[in-house]
């Protein structure tokens, strides 16, 4: 029981032939929409493939290069009747697969078919994206103003006053007008059609739907459509010729609707081109193609080199391990002290673990991490008691000086770590000072991370000063040689000071 | 077509490695083993967080979609997609939301192009519905979840194991699904190369589901060179497109997948589908494409593939501990301790959480006097460990072991004295 259309005979038929029976009531529109995609798609995209689809290898061209996506809902079947790559997704999600679809193969033509449900109500979101991201992609949306497999249940698109099956007294809830939204979103064409008695209304929608294909970005075709047996059976337009005719009334062309007075303008919807603005999609944008180009940089600048390597003696799963936390304010660089550790100690040869530390204690302008290394396996990467802590201000002094063991070390920044509380394990430095006096950063604070990771690392015999530096240089050095190079100097010097005293 | 759209095109099709490759992600520590077999001579060395270890493997593997949103702790995912992904010659969305996050992540990969997304369980729990979608459309793809405290908001930057058991049933009806927790950055590189070629090979979604710690900490890797990246793609049809079955009967019970726009027309939908991918009603054909996607990935070789497990020190154990993640490096410790004062103690560690690999835990079930289960949730992979003890027991003829259970669920870790303490107890 095929839904009728206004057939040209002359056309090829774009459906396929396994699918033998539609789920549409006799007399729906959608009917008339699918008839109108099919039209819309041989001429436009026989034009822009250069084939002729009165040729069976021009179809067959057209048919490879659609791909259809569409949602839930009466409409949302329409792909499974035609014979291109269609895909039939989740309820209202069809412009977010599509979306995906289209950037991985822009050479496709991409043709969404969905239902006022499901676009403007579970995925009004998707739709309103999909407008501002201005994908080459075009959307025909059949308004019937209801969720129709459902059974009459109204939609954001129902007019106030009238019943649905979920709006037993009446829609109480005021519709919104999708033109606006569309526009409002960013969508570059907006065009509105309608299924009605009238020849030239189909042929109207042909035509809308073949400039929509044609527009280069994202286009929303929506056609007051109607459901004749649900929404239809609630508010006295049963019958499909009837519903055609109610629409008939409730429409004019878009030239003569702009001229009318606002009250018309409420009553009535227009029909034609909306609004067209001519601008690039999203894959064709500058800002596109410099992002391309800066990415293509990146990866070449990340490219890793390849060292060769051999078996190796099976690594000690009890090695000693030796824990390390870097702490002080936000903005000192603590963090990256443990990222630049870790490197160090891979040249070293040895094997370490780099935890950065989120959490709310971090947030409130502290902030440290803890890194593990050991000549052997690491497993757990956390450890009851640090053997090293490197505190730079007297807050994150306070905080974990009872975290580090009774044999542990901790080295504090004596320019702001004033109360030392006697503790045995202390080694003062005046890291602040030695920075401002001897590296002089033009930003305060700039390098006292190096400064205190080249003084611990060396001082507590950690890691090589060649291994510190190389990790180093290859690190934030890159950016500031001159300046890491004088932090990297003051730290070994403090080292080689404490270690006489 | 232009040359660079060949191009693509080609590698789409590019049939998978012919030869037994260098590196073989069904062994734990693969690239290690490689190295040690002297099958590997050169590899990459280099730091990386777990993260950006996991997208890396990802573009290694040759994904070329990613489809996201932000969320904590998964985020670098995101954002190294979106600094190297189009410098590969692929293409990323940051999304309106997490559901569209994973449906572009399906759109790319039914266009022919190997694609993933990346969450953190509120997110994970958003993807569910297309999740499902993927499973039953055998979409081939990749959905990273790492794992922070739950329900709800709960603690978005602190580690957690709590979406074990969403990963296993988050999405509505029967479903398989593959789930893999990796426990070291060398492991988030290689679980991800192994969860594409997976997801590629047996045309279904493969949920990588590191802990938050696993993937915010930093290690040392190696890796191997880019042209020996173990890289399986998803089987092309080899008939005439009129003859073409996207769902159709094949000896591996995987159907071919082509991608669009190559003349190999197909229909892909959550409705129930006949073997051209057409809606139907047929109760035979309905139960034939229910079983058969379990089938898929029971057979010997998908199982080979799938499943795998790390025995650590668990040969003669009698006192058994199952852990995973970031939870299996403190047991690793445990046991290291319970061994040293003589305790027979063993760990095995599903890296692959599902299917969970029954045949490699029986006969540690069989002899352990006694299980302990430790992870960062109140028990989700313990009733599995459970399950797995009960049915171990009854083919052994022998009562079922004890299993006890470390919990924990207050944004803190298990350190190796709480596994230590219950292995000696």
């Amino acid at each position: 029981m095929n839904a009728p259309f206004v057939c040209s005979l002359e056309m090829p038929d774009l459906r396929r032939t396994q699918m033998r029976r539609n789920i549409w009531c006799e007399g729906c529109g959608l009917g008339n929409m699918q008839r109108s995609i099919q039209v819309a798609l041989m001429r436009q995209l026989g034009r822009r493939l250069g084939v002729d689809y009165m040729d069976p290898a021009g179809v067959e061209a057209i048919k490879n290069n659609v791909a259809m996506v569409s949602g839930i809902g009466c409409t949302s079947r329409m792909p499974g009747h035609l014979d291109f790559n269609t895909v039939h997704t989740t309820h209202g999600r069809s412009l977010a697969f599509a979306s995906g679809l289209k950037m991985a193969r822009p050479e496709l033509t991409v043709v969404l078919a969905a239902g006022d449900g499901d676009i403007f109500a579970i995925g009004g979101n998707h739709f309103i994206h999909a407008a501002r991201r201005n994908l080459d992609m075009t959307l025909i949306v059949y308004d019937n103003h209801s969720y129709g497999m459902t059974g009459a249940q109204h939609s954001p698109t129902s007019p106030q006053g009238e019943v649905g099956a979920s709006a037993p007294y009446g829609v109480f809830e005021p519709s919104f007008s999708l033109i606006d939204l569309a526009i409002g979103a960013g969508a570059g064409f907006v065009a509105q059609g309608a299924v009605t008695t009238l020849q030239e209304h189909q042929d109207q929608l042909d035509e809308l739907i073949a400039e929509g294909l044609a527009h280069k970005g994202f286009s929303f075709i929506n056609v007051l459509g109607f459901c004749h047996t649900g929404w239809g059976t609630r508010n006295k337009r049963a019958e499909s010729f009837r519903y055609r005719q109610h629409i008939e009334q409730q429409i004019a062309s878009v030239e003569r609707w702009r001229e009318m007075t606002a009250e018309e303008r409420a009553r009535l919807k227009p029909l034609g081109v909306i609004h067209r603005v001519a601008r690039p999609d999203l894959q064709n944008t500058p800002g596109y193609a410099d992002c391309l180009a800066r990415s293509r940089k990146a990866v070449e600048a990340g490219r890793e080199e390849v060292e060769a390597v051999s078996p190796q003696p099976e690594t000690d799963l009890r090695a000693k391990r030796t824990s390390l936390r870097f702490a002080g304010s936000g903005g000192q660089g603590v963090i990256s002290a443990g990222e630049i550790a870790l490197a160090a100690a891979v040249r070293a040869g040895k094997n370490g673990v780099f935890m950065k530390n989120y959490g709310p204690e971090a947030r409130g302008g502290e902030a440290y991490s803890d890194v593990t290394i050991s000549d052997g396996e690491i497993h757990f990467p956390q450890s009851d008691r640090l053997d090293v802590l490197v505190a730079l201000n007297q807050e994150t002094f306070d905080k974990f000086r009872k975290e580090v063991a009774p044999d542990g070390r901790i080295l504090a920044n004596a320019t702001a770590v004033r109360e030392t509380y006697d503790d045995p394990r202390v080694i003062a430095s005046p890291i602040g000072e030695l920075l401002a006096r001897e590296v002089r950063p033009p930003k305060r604070e700039l390098g006292i991370n190096i400064l205190a990771l080249a003084l611990a690392l060396d001082y507590f015999g950690l890691m090589s000063r060649e291994a510190v530096t190389a990790a180093v240089m290859k690190s934030v050095g890159k950016k500031n040689p001159a300046l890491n190079q004088k932090a990297l100097a003051t730290g070994f010097a403090e080292a080689d000071r404490l270690k006489g005293l | 077509m232009s040359a660079a759209a060949a191009e693509a095109a080609q590698a789409r099709r590019a049939p998978a490695a012919g030869s037994a490759p260098v590196i073989d992600l069904r062994r734990v520590n693969a690239v290690r083993e490689a190295i040690q077999a002297g099958r590997l001579k050169q590899a990459r060395r280099t730091t990386l967080g777990g993260n950006d270890a996991i997208a890396q493997a990802a573009l290694e593997a040759g994904a070329r979609f990613f489809g996201g949103y932000p969320i904590t702790p998964s985020t670098e995912v995101l954002e190294y997609a979106a600094r190297h992904i189009m410098g590969h010659g692929g293409s990323y969305l940051q999304m309106e939301d997490e559901i569209a996050g994973i449906a572009a992540a399906i759109g790319a990969s039914l266009g022919g192009v190997k694609a993933f997304t990346a969450t953190s369980g509120p997110g994970f729990s958003l993807k569910q519905e297309n999740l499902g979608y993927a499973c039953l459309v055998e979409v081939p793809l990749v959905v990273v979840n790492v794992m922070r405290g739950g329900p709800s908001t709960g603690g978005p930057t602190d580690p957690g194991q709590s979406d074990v058991m969403q990963a296993r049933w988050g999405t509505h009806g029967d479903h398989p699904i593959v789930a893999i927790a990796p426990a070291t950055v060398q492991e988030c590189w290689e679980e991800t190369v192994r969860a594409f070629n997976i997801a590629e090979k047996y045309r279904t979604p493969v949920i990588l589901l590191p802990d938050a710690k696993v993937a915010q900490m930093k290690e040392p890797v190696l890796l191997p060179p880019l042209d020996l990246v173990p890289v399986v793609n998803r089987p092309y049809p080899s008939g005439a497109p009129e003859d073409y079955e996207a769902f159709g009967q094949t000896a591996s019970g995987v159907p071919p997948l082509a991608p669009f726009g190559e003349g190999y027309r197909a229909h892909f939908t959550g409705l129930y589908h006949n073997r051209k991918g057409l809606p139907t009603k047929d109760v035979r054909l309905i139960d034939q494409l229910q079983k058969r996607i379990h089938a898929k990935l029971e057979t010997k070789e998908a199982r080979a593939d799938i499943l795998k497990t790390e025995s650590f020190l668990a040969e003669d154990a009698e006192v058994l501990v199952v852990a995973y993640g970031i939870t299996a490096r403190a047991a690793k410790d445990a046991v290291l301790e319970a061994r040293a004062q003589g305790v027979k103690a063993g760990l095995l560690r599903p890296i692959t959480l599902w299917p969970s690999d029954a045949g490699a835990f029986a006969p540690h079930l069989a002899r352990a006097k006694k299980v302990v289960v430790a992870e960062l949730n109140l028990g989700q992979y313990r009733l599995e460990v459970e399950r797995l003890a009960c049915e171990a027991a009854r083919a052994a003829g022998t009562p079922p072991p004890p299993v006890i259970g470390i919990h924990r669920v207050d944004m803190r870790l298990i350190a190796p004295r709480d596994i230590h303490q219950e292995i000696v107890r």
